[in-house]
């Protein structure tokens, strides 16, 4: 399961519009480091992993391209593959066809520094940023000509937040950035310039000195000088040549002023590579002075004087820069020019696609059996190599990674690889339109229907099936943005459209809405004090570590710093409550749903806890905990008789077995991607729905449960099998419409619509089948969906009774004579057997244990016995019934 | 509530040799590596990231020794104290006990310390020997204590698994394998130690 961004509330981001899909190949770095626990320290890649959502959360800007996703690479021992959007073109290219306009210079210039000001605004760090990197981006189809005609170039910086996503490179076997970008502070760093050499042999890590806005605005200035000269300086000078030109250039100007700039140095060996190019220079210094100016500036060698990122892009304003929003001005349109602006829209078959948030389709590209892994193999960009000379020897593009050992050699050129899009495109032409479109429609109160039978398939299959999960997305992503604005106002449209299942990449929304959680829950976060020790401390140190480990995100160092600080706000939140072992499972799903948003997954997790959890965390929790599993134990009895009498016959009671089980509402117990699938049923359901997945775990082991040991029932349970969650989740289902509400009644929810006396625990384990509020049987009754089975003596039956009931006071005879076909009747239309007693149930207690032992599933006693129901006019007929 | 633990007398049997059953119960702080010492013994693997244990786990292993067949059931604790108050459940009628602590862990030493019983076959445990690097409670220190409370005591790895099978085999040969099905033993709860249990040994 890749850490899935945060599309849920708005639903949206940024479209795919003209943009590819890019991968780019991390390697990370090694350290054989171990932290407390002797465990060892989670590896580079594993450690960029939890901070990609730190970059995707600044990026919702136009000059910015999306981060998509970061994966931990497979086939590569310590490699992470970045994806984002991409586009064929670079300025680079521009540059090298001949193709970049002077005219155009300043605009390009201008959104660089608009992009570098808004990263730095933000204390995010582009580094190592290149013509290359510097991405164009096409415009539509339609706008084409439009746009050449303005000779308008829009621009969004790729690759940008290494330094973030490494921490400063510490995670990254190889340098941030090509070395043609680098700044002379960065270059100049240890070791000394005139024996540096790149690549930087047998260092494990390729840190250099750390990018910093400074060394972004020197990287700018190398960008515009290509942009001034027409020299690509990567396609003229190897990165041995460039470096010895820096150090020359560099020597040259330590004389000069404390404000020497190494433009003018580096501009005559550039305008010695062609003659094209010293005349191009010629041009722009006369037509745009300024700008040359401003490129001077940014490449000065001492840091101090450059300019910063917002005084650069303020020199550029001065100097006339502006960016267009967008070519088209739609105000200015006439309705025929619009008319045919969206015909030619329609015209375009991949326009769905196009309109799908990027996010979204990456999601899909994976669904549609595409590999990003296999692609780089094939490519060439990863090499494995046959295991035979060097152990596991594989090449990332030049570089060499032998194991874990020192020496491996790079010289970091990093590609970007193109993801094929065919496939998914076909795959989405082919579906209807209409099925994406309909979305609108739900907003206005009605839901889509599906093929027939899509929506009952396995989960499992959905969740990999791209028509379906494009169709739901879109479904869900309006409403929820609906849900949103309209403050819950559909609840129970979005409850009904979530029935079937929650598609992955809108579960964070999802949950939000039907945990009732609204964006300003998340406000009481701020106030809390998650740094200061903690009496749990120590126990959050060890279980943290140990917490659902199979997850690589999970095992990410910000991943382990991020649920720290959910666990320890919950606690602060709540002094009524401690840490109980299992807190952390249970925290983990709303962590990974809400990773960059702890505000949120507090919030969450605060109100699932409240619904579903309530007081098991108390610090003296036993009373709740034991009262749950008698009705747990209760409901067995209910749904299975004879497994139930078979457990208890063993003493194998729900406390040797479901006490995880119900802590942590399977949190502890069910893997992830299961555990997912449980609670998006789960957050549909009233407070006592785990009660039914229990028993429906139990229905999928009954056969091994039945006529075993006691041994090998309790190592069934230490050690549970794989268990089917979709059976699992219909079973739930089933049992959950069947069975009455106040059979699960639960004294310390205080359920509404239930009168039901209170029993203590040690009192509800005197029982062995659930009681049916009077409230319940009314309702039954009505339905005549319940036999009932009245063992009052003969002449109090007579003086009263209920309707349709059958008296049998002679309850220790056990052949049923009299109600025989009544119990058997009731059990094979799966309808509740009602035992009515006297308000102290003695003798319902001793018949329905008669009743269940002979396996009778459905008993029930009615709370309060005869008296409940006494005053209610409707279930009574008085003197009859001889 | 079960009104007896699971060790009640359930006969096994092998072909000649006498098979015993033992109920063993392994207590000590959390994260000292109760569960991987458990998983080592029974299934020979290690996991670096054993997830915490709620309530308790159960596993089985036969060990042979040369008179008999020793099969154990081992429960494996929560360490977490306040899972202690469900321990009796999980304890009661066990005839051997490991109780663990964490070499690098003075404070797992000092808590493995509040359990004792004097009618049950008991080992101390110091685990994670293979962190000697960063050990904080003496060998000697461990023994002395250990001999001073005539408990078996020895270091151990599950990481590399050393010394596991041994200390297991050390509590099967104190075990008294000769007798019949006996007659209910003190539990290990420092606490409650008149609780009574049905579980006795087994042989044939
Ligand atoms: N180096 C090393 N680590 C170990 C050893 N035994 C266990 N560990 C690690 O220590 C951590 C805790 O081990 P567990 O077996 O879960 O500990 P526990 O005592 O069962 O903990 P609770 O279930 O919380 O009571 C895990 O991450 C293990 O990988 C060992 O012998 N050497
Ligand atoms: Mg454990």
């Amino acid at each position: 399961m890749a850490l899935i961004a945060d599309a849920g509330l708005l639903g949206m981001g940024r479209r795919l519009g003209e943009a590819r899909l890019g991968a780019v190949v991390l390697a990370g770095s090694e350290n054989g480091a171990t932290c407390l626990n002797g465990m060892p320290v989670a590896p580079g890649a594993v450690r960029m992993l939890g901070r990609l959502g730190r970059l995707q959360e600044l990026e919702e800007h136009p000059l910015l391209a999306r981060h998509v996703a970061i994966i931990r690479s497979t086939t590569v021992p310590n490699a992470a593959i970045l994806i984002s959007e991409h586009y064929e073109e670079s300025i680079e290219d521009l540059i090298f066809l001949e193709r970049l306009p002077e005219s155009a210079i300043r605009n390009v210039a201008g959104q660089i520094a608009e992009a570098l000001c808004h990263l730095h605004e933000r204390r995010v760090v582009a580094g190592g940023m290149d013509v290359s990197h510097v991405l164009v981006v096409p415009p539509p189809p339609r706008l084409q000509q439009l746009q050449q005609k303005a000779g308008r170039i829009h621009i969004r910086l790729a690759r940008f937040g290494l330094p973030l996503l490494s921490d400063d490179g510490r995670d990254l076997a190889t340098p941030i950035g090509v070395a043609h970008a680098m700044a002379p502070e960065q270059l100049l760093a240890p070791p000394p310039l005139p024996r540096w050499t790149v690549p930087v042999k047998g260092s494990t890590s390729g840190r250099l000195a750390p990018c910093s806005r400074k060394a972004d605005v020197w990287a700018a200035g190398i960008v515009l000088l290509q942009l001034c000269t027409g020299v690509v300086v990567s396609q003229c000078f190897s990165t041995r040549e460039w470096l010895a030109l820096m150090n020359d250039v560099i020597r040259d100007a330590a004389d000069g002023p404390r404000d020497v700039s190494l433009f003018e140095g580096l501009a005559r060996s550039l305008c010695e590579q062609t003659a094209a190019a010293g005349a191009r220079l010629g041009r722009v210094r006369a037509a745009y002075g300024r700008l040359v100016t401003v490129a001077g500036e940014c490449l000065r060698l001492r840091t101090k004087c450059r300019p910063s990122a917002p005084e650069l892009l303020q020199r550029l304003k001065d100097d006339g820069y502006t960016r267009e929003e967008s070519d088209e001005d739609w105000s200015e349109m006439s309705v025929e020019e619009m008319g045919r602006i969206v015909d030619e829209e329609e015209k375009d078959e991949d326009r769905v696609v196009k309109s799908m948030p990027i996010d979204d389709v990456f999601f899909l590209w994976t669904l549609s059996g595409a590999s990003v892994e296999k692609i780089l193999l094939d490519r060439g960009v990863v090499k494995t190599k046959p295991p035979v000379l060097a152990g596991a020897l594989v090449a990332v593009d030049d570089l060499q990674l032998t194991g874990n050992e020192e020496g491996r050699r790079f010289d970091a050129v990093i590609t970007t690889t193109v993801l094929p899009m065919t496939n998914l495109r076909e795959k989405v032409r082919s579906l209807n339109a209409l099925t994406l479109l309909h979305s609108m429609e739900a907003t206005a109160g009605r839901l889509p229907t599906w093929r027939e039978g899509e929506e009952r398939l396995p989960v499992v299959v959905k969740e990999k099936d791209v028509s379906y999960q494009a169709a739901r997305m879109s479904l869900l992503a309006h409403l929820l943005a609906s849900h949103s604005h309209l403050q819950q106002a559909q609840p129970a449209l979005l409850q009904a459209a979530v029935a079937a299942d929650v598609p992955p990449l809108r579960r964070a929304g999802v949950w939000r809405a039907l945990l009732g959680v609204s964006p300003l829950d998340g406000d009481q976060f701020a106030a809390l004090d998650t740094v200061s020790a903690h009496t749990s401390d120590r126990q959050l140190e060890v279980d943290i570590p140990r917490c659902h480990q199979y997850e690589e995100v999970m095992t990410s160092p910000s991943a382990h710093y991020k649920l720290k600080r959910l666990l320890k706000a919950w606690l602060e939140a709540h002094p009524r409550y401690v840490y109980w072992q299992g807190l952390d499972s249970l925290a983990a799903p709303f962590l990974l749903l809400n990773f960059e948003n702890l505000p949120m997954a507090l919030a969450c997790m605060t109100s699932f806890i409240d619904r579903y959890t309530r007081d098991f965390f108390l610090k003296d929790n036993s009373h709740i905990i034991q009262e749950y599993l008698a009705v747990f134990n209760h409901l067995i009895s209910f749904v299975d008789a004879t497994l139930y009498t078979c457990l208890a016959e063993m003493d194998f009671f729900p406390e040797l077995y479901a006490i995880p089980w119900f802590l942590t509402c399977f949190a502890h117990v069910l893997p992830l991607h299961k555990l997912l699938h449980v609670w998006d049923a789960l957050l549909r359901a009233e407070t006592s729905f785990p009660l039914f997945v229990g028993v429906s775990v139990l229905l999928q082991l009954r056969p091994s449960l039945i006529g075993a040991s006691f041994n090998d029932v309790i190592l069934l349970f230490s050690d549970l099998p794989d268990l089917q969650i979709d059976r699992i989740l219909s079973d739930t289902r089933e049992l959950y419409a069947r069975v009455p509400r106040s059979c699960v009644h639960l004294a310390q929810r205080r359920e509404e619509g239930h009168t039901m006396t209170e029993y203590t625990a040690a009192q509800l384990r005197t029982f062995c089948c659930p009681r049916l509020s009077r409230e319940d049987l009314i309702d039954l009754v009505q339905r005549e969906a319940v036999a009932i089975v009245d063992v009052r003596s003969p002449p109090e039956f007579h003086r009263g009774s209920i309707v349709r009931s059958v008296n049998y006071p002679n309850v220790d005879d056990a052949t049923m004579g009299s109600i025989r076909t009544l119990l058997e009747t009731a059990q094979a239309n799966r309808h509740p057997i009602c035992i009515v007693d006297v308000a102290t149930m003695t003798v319902a207690k001793r018949f329905s244990s008669l009743l269940v032992s002979n396996g009778v599933c459905g008993v029930t006693m009615l709370d309060g016995g005869y008296d409940a129901v006494r005053n209610t006019p409707a279930l009574i007929r008085v003197g009859s019934g001889i | 509530m079960a009104a007896r633990g699971g060790a009640a007398a359930r006969p096994a049997s092998a072909a000649g040799n006498k098979t015993c059953q033992f109920k063993l119960v392994l207590l000590g702080e959390s994260a000292v590596g109760k569960s991987s010492l458990v998983l080592r013994f029974v299934k020979g693997q290690f996991h670096e990231y054993q997830e915490s244990t709620i309530g308790a786990a159960f596993l089985t292993q036969t060990v042979c020794l040369d008179e008999a067949t020793v099969k154990f059931e081992i429960w494996d604790t929560a360490g977490q104290e306040r899972y202690h108050s469900l321990a009796p459940m999980y304890y009661r009628g066990a005839q051997a006990a490991i109780v663990v602590y964490d070499i690098t862990n003075q404070e797992s030493f000092q808590k493995a310390k509040n359990w004792a019983s004097p009618n049950i076959v008991m080992a101390l445990a110091g685990n994670k020997a293979d962190m000697a690097n960063k050990r904080a409670v003496d060998y000697e220190e461990a023994q002395a204590y250990a001999e001073d409370n005539g408990l078996l005591f020895m270091e151990t790895s599950a990481k590399t698994s050393m010394n596991v099978t041994d200390v297991f085999m050390a509590i099967a040969k104190k075990l008294p394998l000769g007798a019949g099905p006996e007659p209910a033993r003190d539990t290990v709860d420092p606490s409650q130690s008149t609780q009574r249990a049905s579980g006795g040994s087994c042989c044939k």
